[in-house]
């Protein structure tokens, strides 16, 4: 087990499964409070006025420094669908969707940011034969 | 015996599985290195394009993004472009073609630049 937080939150590891983290109730209280504050907060702002949707495409690589690797437009798709997410989940009060909307767009960037990989991609592909299972016993 | 619950699913018939082709050069090296690196997470990976390639999203299996988000094979253009995780930095991309129940495999990746944490 591992202390998360300080003192306040234990990382329990688990063999069968993804490693829990086990707070105080006040504590996860407190945390749900703040999120669901704060995108409230942005969520009203965006609503009154549109200039904080430009203002937020601006701000985009200060707060997740690798959308410099995608291009403008996919910039563009990025910050209205997290703005999108944000409001949903926030209607569910799930912040699951957002983190994964994150996590594909950061997975997107990393591939511009592969540039063989890139090229890869790009190309046209042809049927090159059958992928066979891998042999389980190499690793 | 009917199953229980937490029993594993049973897999999929052989008819009912997704074909699993190569569809450019650099995916038959990329997917070697792979076997030899991460033969397990490899042979999971291997599992879930059989069965179920464009289900059961999560962080580290989904459909790619804006302008990447598809590809061309063949004839066929605008198939959707799925990646898994295979370890913490190798990954797999691949094209759905469900007219075809196949899965084409672009390339594959046993290291993967490191972005910035944000």
């Amino acid at each position: 087990m591992k202390k998360l937080h300080g003192a306040r939150a234990l990382q329990v590891r688990r063999r069968d499964g993804e490693d829990l983290v086990l707070s105080t109730a006040s504590r996860a209280a407190e945390e749900a409070e703040v999120t669901s504050a704060t995108t409230k907060l942005f969520v009203a702002m965006m609503q009154k006025d549109d200039r904080v949707r430009t203002l937020a495409t601006e701000v985009l690589p200060t707060v997740f420094p690798w959308v410099r690797f995608l291009p403008k437009p996919d910039v563009q798709a990025f910050v209205v669908e997290l703005m999108d997410v944000l409001e949903a989940a926030e209607s569910l009060g799930n912040p699951a969707p957002v983190a994964h909307v994150i996590a594909m767009w950061k997975n997107t960037a990393g591939v511009y940011a592969d540039p063989e990989v890139l090229a890869v991609l790009k190309k046209r592909g042809d049927d090159l034969g059958e992928v066979a299972a891998p042999d389980s016993t190499t690793a | 015996m009917s199953p229980k619950r937490g029993d594993d699913v049973a897999p999929p018939t052989v008819s009912d599985e997704w074909k699993i082709r190569y569809a450019k050069t650099e995916a038959i090296k990329g997917w070697q290195k792979l076997t030899n690196t991460a033969g397990n997470n490899l042979r999971t990976a291997w599992d879930i394009l059989r069965t179920r390639p464009g289900q059961g999203v999560s962080n580290r299996h989904h459909q790619l993004k804006g302008g990447l988000a598809t590809g061309s094979v063949q004839a066929k253009d605008d198939l959707p472009r799925w990646q898994i995780e295979v370890t913490g930095a190798g990954r797999v991309w691949y094209l759905i073609d469900a007219e075809a129940r196949t899965v084409w495999l672009e390339a594959a990746s046993v290291g993967h630049p490191k972005l910035t944490e944000g």
